[in-house]
């Protein structure tokens, strides 16, 4: 292959700016003093402003209007069960803290279960781990019929 | 580097905010747009597809690095979906040309002012986007992010997915390529 072919090759990316520095001088060099080089070299930087300069297309505004309103919505949607499941959680975690602080009180109006209810661990250990049990199973349920009821919401909307 | 602005909507974005979705729907809603019609050529098409990759961005932004290029990311988005879609409706509109010769064609090219210098200096701007619709996918879509989006060549190997001596070459062809295309074009519209 000759330096001229070469050189040919190298046309295109020395018309879009994008060519080496070591090659850029190899093709001005050349360009110099060949003028069929130098007329194609001209003609591809002028294509390359021409396709810089070709108007914008924009898209029409309702499609603009309609993506921010889907966004809008499906950001929403993925937002709520992040907040849904805190929430849901913080719900457990309150049940179970306010089960086990109403406990003395559970106690002192309610003896009689500690001495009636013979629980496997026995004792007041036994019933204390039972009405623990109990009020987070039920703030178990409470927080699943929450999360679905919002989760109906979610669908609808 | 991405802005700190659009750094700022990106996270804000991944936080769950509908505003800073909008103002980055705003800010990349022509760029994207007229990527995707280079792609597929009608405008409803690229309506559908515009608001595909902004749903897409949605699912994935979660998982996008704000230090990265976002620019990239997001042509690399929307150049799924269009692949996708073309795919579907004209697969073979997908494949590069074989047995294209990179050599640059000098037998249009005469020692007078040419054709070309010509119609370009006569601002007939129609004939370069008729001449570069007639370019196969994969050619159209390499002439846009260089010139109309004035990527850097890694960025665009970042978005085609492939090493940057496959964008020198496939822009080399397609800046060629584009060229006769244009000459050819012209030549059949003047009469000698």
């Amino acid at each position: 292959m000759s330096e001229h072919e070469r050189i040919r090759i190298l046309l295109p990316l020395a018309a879009s700016g994008d060519l080496s520095p070591r090659d850029m001088k190899r093709v001005d060099e050349h360009v110099a003093r060949c003028a069929s080089c130098r007329r194609t070299c001209e003609e591809l930087a002028a294509l390359g402003g021409a396709l810089r300069a070709l108007p914008t297309p924009q898209p029409p505004a309702e499609i603009v209007a309609r993506v921010c309103r889907l966004g809008e919505t499906r950001l929403g949607l993925r937002r709520a069960p992040q907040n849904g499941t805190a929430f849901l959680a913080s719900l457990v975690a309150a049940s179970w803290i306010a089960a086990l602080a109403t406990w003395p009180l559970v106690r002192s109006e309610f003896h009689w279960l500690s001495e009636d209810w013979h629980m496997p661990g026995g004792g007041l250990g036994g019933t204390l781990a039972a009405y623990s049990i109990l009020g987070f199973v039920l703030a178990c349920a409470s927080a699943i019929a929450v999360g679905m009821h919002a989760r109906e919401i979610g669908r609808s909307k | 580097m991405v802005p700190p602005e659009v750094s700022g909507q990106i996270l804000a974005v991944q936080k769950g905010d509908p505003e800073a979705f909008a103002s980055l729907v705003g800010r990349y809603q022509n760029r994207l747009y007229r990527y995707l019609l280079r792609w597929v050529h009608e405008p409803a098409a690229a309506e559908d597809l515009f608001q595909q990759t902004w749903m897409r961005v949605i699912q994935r932004i979660h998982s996008f690095d704000a230090k990265r290029n976002f620019d990239a990311w997001l042509f690399a988005v929307a150049r799924n979906i269009a692949i996708d879609y073309l795919r579907r409706r004209r697969p073979a509109s997908l494949e590069e040309p074989v047995g294209d010769d990179l050599s640059v064609s000098g037998t249009l090219s005469t020692g007078a002012p040419g054709p070309l210098d010509q119609v370009l200096r006569s601002e007939k701007i129609e004939s370069v986007r008729r001449a570069l619709e007639s370019q196969p996918a994969v050619y159209r879509e390499i002439l846009s992010l260089r010139f109309e989006e004035e990527m850097k060549l890694e960025e665009i190997a970042e978005i085609l997915s492939v090493p940057l001596g496959t964008v020198k070459t496939r822009l080399a062809r397609a800046l060629e390529r584009l060229r006769t295309a244009f000459l050819h074009m012209h030549q059949e519209e003047v009469p000698s």
